[in-house]
């Protein structure tokens, strides 16, 4: 066995092309699960009782479905089922934001509701305004709160991402299989591809696992 | 005091009037989504639905679901095995067999699983010269992965555990085989529960992944059935249930199994 | 005491400053307070006693809008409860108030927590508000933290800044909700002695509290109030020694 430098070399740009679209399928799912977020995380907190219900009921259905049968219905199912056609890109995108939309409702809901009610009162008391209530006590301490797990979303998306070349999206794991196929230098282009994602989801898994050892640290 | 009272209400019912059109605000939202969901829909699937696909695949759905179970369980008891290693071996003095593990948990955590599955599949063989089934591979990569979060749990546990219990144990002059098998194992076995039952629900879920190597787990029976039939919509709606029931069912016995070992604890 | 009077009494009017009037209040079908009638004038220290439950902490609340009020009346100065959006905000600007659990924002320093009131809510500048901030942590003794967080500061510190920032809007009222209940009992005297020097600067305090001593010290008046009904309020003499109300010398018996 031989790793053959020369054949990944001469390959790199194509891989890099697909890191390119598994960046941007990352961050274009990222923002719709972020809306999805947003929505979801309203309805939990200050819809009525059925809308509440709708909304947690969301999250539970898409968190404990598998991710593969997410992306294999819409895939499958939305020719069948919508007017317009979804291109592979399309489906991908938004199988890829409908878990991670659900993930991140119950972070920001988690966040919202561990600041403490004092901490409102006490803003209201000294006559804050609502949007520097909001601003000065209420954001920064969510975001403190949410920081942490959400860059952990951003990490199963990324590794999530990897799913979606089933569709024939031709990101950074569709091309190593591709380029594997072509030249049967597997070995090499799997490894550099596992070496790729490695180094995108390390700073970020070592980021998170810092926070989250400081938070614990200064709850104790 | 009347007058008082009047413009005190009305001051409220603006209030409430605000709070009402906050509160309806995501209905609003949520019903024209809905409304422009339904407008793009073509409804006339809905005539051609056929559940009784379902009845006629039955078998080779049970035979997959049957698969997912089988590589969940034994791929997770083999991982449990390597992370009690692992986390035996952490508490080694011998500093570069600690980075060792720690670079593996690390590797492992970071790399997505089907990579990590098509690696083992395609790539492993050209260094080892054993080529393995897809069944194989599945398990091999669901073992390994899954043996680098369980490493972290078991460390944890084992963590948790007081000092003084370690302190009894060396007092009373066990050997540290008798230590970590009759003192540190059992106690960090009762923490390490709640972490065990998800990341054992996070691989039932995972192993779904196996499906774009066609290992014959349920979801890659749902897939060649719906390629087969041309009916997605069935097949798939159905697994996605079957996922669900037993997800849910697999969170309610986990939960059922903490309180029992809450209450024995006191 | 040295340090300058923050809100002064504008030459002393007769209408008193804060007025309630038989104010009720629901949850639900619990009535927590059951007509309570209350006023205290510029300057007066009201000192509010009774077991807990009693419905001291919701009247308190009612007067700065915190909380809501079902039938009566509240006017603060020449504002009346329940107001608009924008009354309410004025009321606030006028009734500061001093929580039992202090409700720091533990993410500002000790001085940011301080100046953040004056600045968004009365328009002064950061220079300015930082500037006050040090006058009045220098005042409540604790400036030399003032770059600290709350969560470095012990709890008589934290409630002491509390009180600074409560301050810092320049109200004429404090509402003081059991200031020192969640303080190690090492800590309840330097908060108290911080009240105490307020206290004859004139402005205009309602204190919730279970210090019977600090009541009869610095209360002009003091109150009981028991199952949301105000049962009996005189100056404390009158109050500690003749014990006008069965109830009130109940509890009185078991807490002294």
């Amino acid at each position: 066995m031989s790793f053959d430098t020369q054949i990944v070399w001469q390959n790199l740009p194509s891989l890099l092309y697909g890191l390119r679209l598994t960046i941007v399928i990352v961050i274009l799912s990222l923002f719709f699960a972020g809306v999805i977020g947003v929505l979801i995380c309203a309805g939990m907190l200050l819809g009525s009782p059925v809308v509440r219900r709708i909304s947690a009921d969301y999250v539970s259905i898409f968190r404990a479905l598998p991710e593969p049968i997410i992306i294999f219905w819409l895939y499958y199912c939305s020719p069948l089922i919508l007017n317009t056609k979804l291109t592979a890109f399309e489906t991908g995108a938004i199988a890829l934001a409908i878990p991670s939309g659900a993930y991140l409702a119950e972070i920001f809901r988690a966040g919202i509701q561990a600041i403490p009610r004092g901490q409102i009162e006490a803003a209201r008391a000294l006559g804050l305004p609502p949007f520097w209530l909001l601003w000065d006590v209420l954001v920064p301490q969510a975001l403190r709160i949410m920081i942490p797990p959400t860059l952990g979303i951003v990490t199963i998306l990324i590794k999530n991402s990897a799913l979606v070349s089933a569709l024939g999206v031709e990101e950074l794991f569709y091309r190593a299989n591709v380029l594997g196929g072509q030249t049967f230098h597997y070995f090499e282009f799997l490894t550099v591809t596992a070496i790729i994602y490695f180094m995108l989801i390390l700073p970020l898994s070592a980021a998170v696992q810092f926070q989250e050892q400081r938070l614990s640290a200064r709850h104790r | 005091m009347v007058s008082d009272k009047g413009i005190a209400r009305r001051g409220t019912s603006g209030l409430a009037a605000g709070a009402a059109f906050a509160r309806s605000l995501p209905i609003i939202i949520g019903l024209g989504l809905v409304a422009w969901l339904a407008w793009g829909v073509n409804w006339s699937f809905v005539s051609n639905l056929d559940f009784t696909v379902i009845y006629k695949y039955r078998v080779a759905l049970f035979e997959g679901l049957v698969n997912t179970v089988w590589i969940t369980f034994a791929s997770l008891l083999l991982g449990l095995i390597l992370a009690i290693i692992f986390a035996l071996l952490a508490n080694v003095r011998y500093a570069p067999l600690r980075w060792i593990i720690v670079f593996y948990v690390e590797v492992l955590r970071d790399v997505p699983l089907v990579v990590a599955l098509f690696w083992i599949h395609f790539a492993l063989p050209v260094v080892t010269g054993i080529s393995t089934s897809v069944f194989e591979s599945g398990f091999i990569a669901m073992a390994l992965q899954s043996s680098a979060y369980l490493t972290d749990a078991v460390r944890a546990g084992v963590q948790a555990i007081p000092k003084g219990q370690w302190d009894a144990a060396d007092a009373l002059g066990f050997t540290t085989a008798r230590k970590w098998l009759d003192i540190i194992l059992p106690q960090a076995f009762r923490i390490i529960i709640p972490p065990l039952a998800n990341i054992a629900l996070g691989y039932f879920k995972a192993s779904s992944v196996l499906a774009l190597l066609s290992v014959g787990e349920l979801t890659t029976v749902a897939t060649r059935i719906s390629n087969y039939t041309f009916k997605p919509i069935e097949t798939f709606t159905f697994v996605a249930f079957v996922y669900l029931v037993l997800g849910y069912s697999l969170s309610w016995l986990t939960f059922r199994l903490e309180n029992l070992f809450e209450t024995k604890r006191i | 005491m040295s340090s300058r009077p923050i809100a002064s009494p504008s030459g002393e009017s007769s209408a008193p400053f804060i007025v309630c009037e038989n104010v009720r209040k629901f949850y639900g079908a619990f009535e927590a307070l059951k007509g309570v009638s209350l006023s205290a004038a510029r300057g007066e220290v009201v000192c509010i006693i009774g077991p807990s439950g009693s419905g001291k902490s919701t009247l308190l609340r009612t007067l700065n809008g915190l909380e809501s009020f079902d039938d009566g009346r509240i006017r603060i100065g020449d504002v009346d409860l329940p107001g608009t959006h924008r009354q309410i905000l004025e009321v606030r600007r006028e009734v500061g108030m001093v929580f039992q659990s202090f409700n720091l924002f533990p993410h500002m320093t000790v001085r940011r927590n301080v100046a953040l009131a004056p600045v968004r809510s009365r328009g002064l500048s950061w220079v300015e508000a930082n500037g006050r901030a040090e006058r009045l942590l220098r005042r409540v003794g604790i400036v030399d933290q003032i770059d600290k967080y709350p969560g470095q500061l012990s709890g008589g510190q934290q409630q002491r800044v509390a009180i600074a920032r409560a301050l810092a809007v320049e109200p004429q009222v404090l509402l003081f909700d059991e200031p020192t209940s969640s303080l190690d009992p090492e800590m309840v005297q330097e908060v108290l002695q911080v009240m105490r020097e307020l206290a004859h600067t004139g402005i205009t305090m309602l204190v919730a509290t279970h210090e019977m001593g600090f009541a009869r010290e610095v209360a002009d008046r003091v109150g009981f109030m028991d199952g949301g009904t105000l049962l009996h309020i005189a100056p404390p003499r009158e109050f500690f020694d003749h014990r006008a109300d069965k109830r009130l010398s109940a509890f009185l018996s078991k807490i002294l």
